[in-house]
């Protein structure tokens, strides 16, 4: 076979981006009310984002080669994985902080721009996997902006989703129903735009969304990430029947997210270094 | 500075995988890895069918994206030209093989495949470290090595990529790009046919090849 999908990012790299980007969103649906007009912060959600980013970072650490060269992931600026590395790191320290002050009301006044450099650094953690894969000219599927769009729309949705799960509802200042049900409805918009337009794309990119509407990975983008990560949310949270079926709505929602991140992971076909009509003879050789 | 550079003549590959070997000994990778793989394939329908060979390996590109994307900066390109790989520095995240156009880097595995009393370590090369990323660095061990003693790298036996010496037809020839009277320059000088892989994405290869686009029909180019 000429076309292969890479197979080096897989469930491991799935979790993680999952986790980053649930994080990120997390934190900036928490602090946002608080940011923009003066209302509080949901710390709920804060301690969720630093639970969350502590999975992503032990993911991380388990997939490289030693623990001891972690250091090094912040030595070349120019990678979006060290943008993404030293974002997640301030993050931390962002939420920590945040934590920290709210809970004793110590160094109240350096809240402000501590919760700024953390939605920033939040903002970083949701959207360098898509940077990243967007670099990447060899998977036409990702190559673009597109995996940027589609991960920064579905980490602040899975955000506005753990919220909903530590109970938000109700004690944030703002509509959180709401937030969810927009936020489904531009992440759907997003997720088929970037469909059709891999289906326009090179063969390559026309074969990765072959393997997910047609082929091996159709059930897990039908089943998982279209109808358990998007139909049947939108569906409960537009009849909204209470706090408790909202919560299910947004669990689905997180089980969509996770699905849709490894779905897009191993649907990323290569381009081929042969003819489109080769057959390869030497499949012990074939990596 | 010399610009290394390699030209592989598919008219003339005939499919031994005798490079391939060469490179395995000479850089003892792993089970599994192939810095150098040469692929056997067959394009057409029946009755027309023909069988072609296609030699990959790195393309030590002036504008890699393994460079770009790595974290570590383990992954550094010469002033020479050649990209290589620091294994001392290489975390092992993977994002260099993902991003590699020609799937030209392995992970090695993370057991130790070789016992150092085996095969110990010499000046020339370096046992792969389990869990990094490595691939075809030219030989730049027998490059380095041959300079510094006053030899020639695309003319002298002892300064040449290994692959380059175990190929029985010279289908591969390495030299310095930009010396016009190497014979890498004469070869793509008498074949200005001859391109690079997948030019559409800007990596600007240092591996040019010959008789990539036009069918082949097995007949044998004389010179």
């Amino acid at each position: 076979m000429v076309y292969k999908s890479q197979s080096e990012w897989r469930w491991p790299i799935a979790v993680e981006m999952f986790c980053g980007g649930a994080a990120g969103g997390t934190y900036i649906i928490s602090a946002i009310s608080y940011l923009l007009f003066g209302g509080r912060i949901f710390l709920a959600g804060v301690v969720a984002s630093v639970v969350l980013a502590l999975i992503s970072i032990l993911v991380l650490l388990a997939d490289i080669t030693s623990i001891w060269r972690t250091p090094r992931v912040f030595l070349n600026f120019k990678s979006p994985l060290a943008l993404g590395a030293t974002g997640l790191s301030l993050f931390m320290i962002s939420s920590v902080l945040t934590i920290g002050i709210m809970h004793t009301g110590l160094a109240a006044s350096a809240l402000y721009v501590i919760v700024w450099i953390g939605t920033a650094a939040s903002l970083l953690t949701l959207i360098y996997p898509g940077i990243l894969m967007g670099m990447m000219r060899a998977i036409p599927l990702w190559s673009g902006s597109g995996p940027s769009l589609l991960v920064l729309s579905s980490g602040l949705l899975v955000g506005a989703a753990v919220i909903t799960v530590v109970g938000g509802l109700g004690n944030v200042n703002f509509n959180l129903s709401l937030v969810v049900l927009c936020l489904l409805v531009v992440y759907g918009i997003i997720l088929l735009m970037y469909i059709i337009m891999g289906t326009q794309g090179p063969k390559a990119a026309q074969m990765s969304v072959q393997q997910l509407t047609h082929h091996g990975l159709s059930s897990i983008f039908w089943i998982g990430v279209v109808v358990i990560g998007f139909v049947i949310p939108l569906l409960l949270y537009i009849l909204s029947p209470s706090e408790q079926i909202l919560k299910i709505g947004s669990l689905l929602i997180l089980i969509g997210g996770l699905l849709m991140r490894y779905s897009l992971l191993a649907s990323g076909i290569k381009i081929s270094m042969l003819r489109d009509d080769a057959i390869i003879a030497t499949y012990w050789l074939d990596h | 500075m010399a610009r290394w550079g390699m030209v592989i003549d598919l008219f003339r590959c005939i499919g031994c995988h005798a490079c391939t070997y060469a490179c395995k000994v000479e850089n003892r990778t792993r089970k599994g890895v192939f810095w150098t793989l040469v692929y056997d394939y067959e394009v057409g329908k029946y009755p027309n069918v023909i069988r072609s060979f296609l030699p990959t390996l790195c393309m030590h590109c002036e504008n890699a994206p393994c460079e770009q994307v790595c974290p570590s900066g383990a992954t550094y390109r010469r002033n020479d030209g050649i990209v290589a790989v620091d294994p001392n520095k290489c975390i092992g995240c993977e994002a260099c093989v993902v991003t590699c156009p020609y799937n030209a880097r392995f992970k090695n595995p993370k057991d130790n495949y070789f016992s150092q009393d085996v095969y110990p370590k010499d000046e020339r090369s370096v046992l792969g470290q389990p869990g990094v990323v490595e691939k075809c660095n030219f030989c730049k061990d027998r490059i380095d090595w041959g300079m510094a003693h006053g030899l020639t790298p695309g003319m002298d036996w002892n300064a040449n990529p290994a692959c380059v010496n175990a190929c029985p037809v010279n289908a591969r020839t390495f030299g310095d790009l930009d010396d016009p009277n190497s014979e890498i320059s004469s070869r793509l000088i008498s074949n200005p046919s001859a391109e690079v892989m997948h030019r559409e994405l800007g990596t600007r290869p240092s591996v040019y090849y010959i008789s990539m686009s036009k069918p082949l029909s097995g007949k044998i180019k004389k010179g």
